[in-house]
C-alpha cells in the first residue's frame, strides 16, 4: 500500500508516532546537552513557600525568575506580579493539569533551566539582562525550544493577566451581566407541542 | 384528564458526588446514557417523554448558569476539559470541549449551521447512509432550530470587531454573512466562552435537560461527577454500564456505580466515547474505533486598527467570511470573534517583557478572525494503560498540506483587515511575525517554519472533534451502523459527533442535536426491540 492508498487515518498515525518520537528527543536534547551544567552547577534550591503545593523546587525557580523577566510592570500603570499572586495561580494551573501536559512542562521548564550549554550558569541565577536573552534565544530557536517558550511564557503571562487589577489598562470591561443589571431568564419553557393543549403564559404544557 | 407538566425555573436536579452517602449504587433504567451535552441531552428528553426511565451520567460538574462567573480562568476549571489544556501527543494543539453537565453546549460560541447538502450527499454516496439525505434531515434541523431560538444575527448582534470584518470583505469583494447563533435575547455580554449566567444562551443546561426531567418526572436522574469506565455486554447486548462517582475537588472515589439498562447511548464526545469502547473491548470489527479524528484546527489573525475597536464587546460571534467554504477555493471559514485578555495569550507569540507589555495594551485597537480548517480525519485518539490507571492519547499532527492551505488562509484573513485599514497583523505562529501593510504580507507568512514535520509551527486549537466511531453500513469500515447502534453490539448507540463520517465542514452542534434526535426516532419506533421489561 502506498502513501496515496493509505487511509487518512492510517496516515495520520504513522506520521504522529515518528513525531512522537522526534519530539521526545527533541525534548530530551536540551538536559541531555546540558547534563555538564548540572553536574558542574550548584543544585541548592531555594526555599519554597509552604503554600506551593504542585511546584517542584526547580519548576518554582525557573517560573519565578519568569514572572520578572516576561512581566516587567514596574513602568505601567500595571499591579506588581506579587500584588497579583502569579506564583499560587501558577501553582493551582499547573496542579490542575493532566499527566500528559504536566510531563511535558516538568521536562520543558527542566530543559530551560539547564539548557544554556556554554555559560554554565542556571536559568534562575542570571541577572535580567541574561535571562531575557535565554527567553529571546529559545523563542527564536529549533521548533522545540519556541514551542516550550510560547506554551511556558502562556502560562506565566496568564496567571498574570487573568487578574481583574490587570484589566483597567486594557479598558477590558470583565464580568458586566451584575453590573448591567442583566435579568436571567431561567430555564426555557417546554417546546410546544401544536398537538396538544397549551397553558399560556408559563413554563407548564398541558396535555389531555 | 389534563395533566400539567412543570419545568423547573431555573437548575437542574443534579445528583452530585457531595450528595452521596453510600458507596455503591446499583442502578436499572430503560436507557443510560454516558454524556450530558449535545446528543445526551437531546436522546435523554425524547426518551423521557416517550415515557422511558432515563439515567444520565455525566464526569463532568454541575454548575448552574447562576454561578457562572463571566471569568474565563474560573470556568477553565470548572467547566472545561483538562482546564482547557487538553493537548495532542505534541503539545501544539490544544483540543477544547466542555466537561460538565450540558457538556460542551454551555461553552461554545453559539455558533449554528446546518451540514452542507453536499456533505450530507457524500455520506449516502460514499458511506451508504442512504436515510441522512438533506430532505430526511430537514425536519430534524427545523426542529431544533425553533427549540433553541437559532436566529440569524441581526445589526445590533454585529459588533465593532465583526463590523471591520464586514467592511474589509466588502472592499475585497468577498462573501460574507451575520453568523446564525442559538440565543434568546442576547444581553451582548460576549462572555459565551465562559458560560451565559442570563440564561440566555440556550444550551443543554437550559433547554433539553431541565425538559426531559419535566417529561420523566421521577423516571428521570443525572448523576455529574460521574466517570463510566466500561460498557458491559451480555450474548452480545449492551447490558449496563459501570464506573465511579468522583469528587471533583478532592479526586476521591466516593461511589462505585452500576447501572443496569436495556440501551446504552454513548454520547461522550469524540475524544471519550472511542475510548469507552476501546476500554470496554469493543472495538469491533473494523479497527476503526478512535481513528478518523478530525478537530478542525483553528488559528486567531489578530489586527491592529489605528483608533479603538473594543473588539470585545457585543456579541462574540458576528459574521463569517464564507468566500473559501468549499474545499475548490480553499476549505476554510472565517469569523470574526475577539473574547477576553487571557485567550490573546494563546494566539501568536506574544513577546517578552516590555514588547509583551506594549503588546497588551494595544487589546483595545483589536480585531479577530478565527479561521477554521476542515481536516480530514487524520487523527487517532486512544486509551494507554489499564481501564483505570491509563491516559488518553490524541495523535493529530498538522500535516504539510493542512499548512499549506493555513498559510493561504491566513493571508485572506489579513487582508480583510488590511482592507479595512489595519495597521498590522499579528500571525499565529509560534514565531514573532508580524504583518505591517499587505504589501510585506506574503513575504511575512511565508516566513512562518513548517520545519521538519510541522511541530510548533502555528498556534491552534481544536474546537470540533469529530469522526471517532464513524457511521457507516459496512462494519469492517465503520463503527456504528447507519442508526448509530454499534455493528457488533445490539443496544449500544453512538450519538456524538464522533459518528460522523466525514467532517461536515461547519460548526456540528446542529447536527448533532438532529442525528440524536434521529437515533431517538429510530430506537423508538423499534421500540419492541430494545424494550422487552
Amino acid at each position: 500500500m502506498n502513501e496515496n492508498e493509505m487511509p487518512g487515518a492510517l496516515k495520520g498515525l504513522r506520521s504522529a508516532l515518528t513525531r512522537r518520537q522526534l519530539f521526545k528527543s527533541g525534548a530530551m536534547l536540551g538536559p541531555l546537552l546540558a547534563l555538564p551544567v548540572q553536574v558542574f552547577a550548584a543544585d541548592a534550591d531555594d526555599e519554597m513557600p509552604a503554600s506551593i503545593k504542585s511546584l517542584s523546587p526547580l519548576e518554582y525557580r525557573v517560573l519565578n525568575r519568569l514572572r520578572v523577566v516576561l512581566l516587567p510592570v514596574q513602568n505601567f500603570d500595571l499591579p506588581s506580579t506579587t500584588e497579583v499572586p502569579v506564583m499560587a495561580n501558577l501553582d493551582d494551573l499547573i496542579g490542575r493539569l493532566n499527566a500528559f501536559p504536566r510531563e511535558l512542562l516538568r521536562l520543558g521548564l527542566r530543559a530551560f533551566e539547564y539548557g544554556s550549554l556554554f555559560s554554565f550558569t542556571r536559568f534562575s541565577n542570571k541577572d535580567n539582562q541574561d535571562a531575557y536573552k535565554q527567553v529571546e534565544s529559545w523563542q527564536g530557536g529549533i521548533f522545540v525550544q519556541r514551542g516550550l517558550m510560547s506554551d511556558i511564557k502562556t502560562l506565566v503571562t496568564f496567571a498574570y493577566w487573568r487578574d481583574p487589577r490587570t484589566w483597567p489598562l486594557l479598558e477590558y470591561d470583565g464580568p458586566v451581566t451584575e453590573k448591567w443589571g442583566i435579568k436571567r431568564l431561567g430555564n426555557a419553557p417546554l417546546p410546544r407541542d401544536p398537538t396538544a393543549y397549551h397553558a399560556s403564559g408559563d413554563n407548564s404544557v398541558a396535555e389531555q | 384528564m389534563i395533566i400539567f407538566k412543570q419545568v423547573q425555573k431555573e437548575g437542574v436536579k443534579v445528583v452530585q458526588a457531595k450528595d452521596l452517602d453510600v458507596k455503591t449504587l446499583n442502578l436499572q433504567a430503560d436507557v443510560v446514557i454516558v454524556g450530558s451535552g449535545a446528543g445526551g441531552s437531546v436522546i435523554a428528553y425524547e426518551m423521557a417523554k416517550a415515557g422511558r426511565s432515563v439515567i444520565v451520567l455525566e464526569a463532568g460538574r454541575y454548575v448552574p448558569s447562576a454561578s457562572f462567573k463571566e471569568d474565563m480562568m474560573d470556568s477553565l476549571k470548572r467547566i472545561y476539559q483538562d482546564v482547557g489544556v487538553q493537548t495532542n501527543t505534541t503539545g501544539d494543539l490544544v483540543v477544547l470541549q466542555g466537561a460538565c453537565v450540558g457538556g460542551s453546549s454551555v461553552v461554545n460560541a453559539t455558533i449554528c449551521a446546518r451540514a452542507p447538502d453536499e456533505v450530507l450527499n457524500s455520506w449516502v454516496t460514499d458511506h451508504g447512509l442512504t436515510d441522512l439525505t438533506p430532505d430526511n434531515l430537514a425536519p430534524y434541523y427545523t426542529k431544533i432550530e425553533q427549540y433553541l431560538h437559532v436566529h440569524t444575527n441581526e445589526a445590533h448582534e454585529i459588533n465593532s470587531c465583526a463590523a471591520k470584518v464586514v467592511e474589509g470583505s466588502k472592499e475585497m469583494g468577498w462573501s460574507w454573512s451575520p453568523l446564525s447563533r442559538n440565543v434568546k435575547q442576547c444581553a451582548l455580554t460576549g462572555h459565551c466562552l465562559a458560560g451565559c449566567p442570563s440564561d440566555r444562551k440556550q444550551s443543554m443546561l437550559v433547554t433539553y435537560l431541565p425538559w426531559a426531567a419535566a417529561e420523566g418526572a421521577d423516571r428521570f436522574q443525572v448523576f455529574s461527577d460521574t466517570y463510566v469506565d466500561q460498557v458491559l455486554t451480555r450474548n452480545g447486548r449492551a447490558a449496563a454500564v459501570e464506573g465511579r462517582v468522583i469528587h471533583p475537588d478532592t479526586k476521591e472515589v466516593v461511589a462505585d456505580i452500576h447501572v443496569d439498562a436495556q440501551v446504552v447511548i454513548l454520547a461522550a464526545g469524540a475524544i471519550q466515547s472511542p475510548m469507552l469502547l476501546q476500554k470496554s473491548g469493543l472495538d469491533g470489527h473494523s479497527g476503526l474505533v478512535g481513528r478518523n479524528l478530525s478537530v478542525n484546527p483553528v488559528v486567531t489573525v489578530l489586527a491592529k486598527f489605528p483608533d479603538p475597536v473594543y473588539g470585545w464587546r457585543g456579541a462574540l460571534t458576528g459574521v463569517r467570511v464564507d468566500e473559501f467554504d468549499s474545499p475548490k477555493v480553499g476549505g476554510y471559514t472565517m469569523e470574526s470573534t475577539l473574547a477576553s485578555p487571557v485567550q490573546l495569550l494563546y494566539q501568536g507569540e506574544q513577546g517578552t517583557g516590555t514588547d509583551h507589555l506594549r503588546f497588551m495594551e494595544e487589546y483595545k485597537y483589536f480585531a479577530a478572525l478565527v479561521v477554521t480548517l476542515h481536516d480530514n480525519g487524520n487523527g487517532y485518539v486512544h486509551w494507554d494503560g489499564t481501564v483505570r490507571g491509563g491516559d488518553k492519547i490524541i495523535e493529530w499532527n498538522l500535516s504539510r498540506e493542512y499548512f499549506e492551505t493555513f498559510k493561504k488562509a491566513i493571508k485572506d484573513a489579513a487582508r480583510v483587515f488590511f482592507a479595512a485599514g489595519a495597521e498590522k497583523v499579528y500571525l499565529p505562529t509560534f514565531q514573532r511575525l508580524v504583518a505591517t501593510s499587505v504589501f510585506n504580507l506574503d513575504k511575512t507568512v511565508d516566513a512562518i517554519d513548517f520545519g521538519a514535520v510541522g511541530l510548533y509551527s502555528l498556534r491552534m486549537f481544536g474546537y470540533h472533534p469529530q469522526g471517532t466511531c464513524q457511521m457507516g453500513v459496512d462494519p469492517y469500515s465503520s463503527v456504528v451502523n447507519a442508526v448509530g447502534e454499534c455493528h457488533t453490539v445490539a443496544g449500544l448507540f453512538v450519538a456524538d459527533a464522533s459518528i460522523f463520517p466525514t467532517d461536515i465542514n461547519v460548526n456540528p452542534q446542529m447536527t448533532v442535536y438532529a442525528m440524536a434526535n434521529y437515533i431517538a426516532d429510530h430506537i423508538l419506533k423499534r421500540a419492541n426491540s430494545y424494550f422487552w421489561a
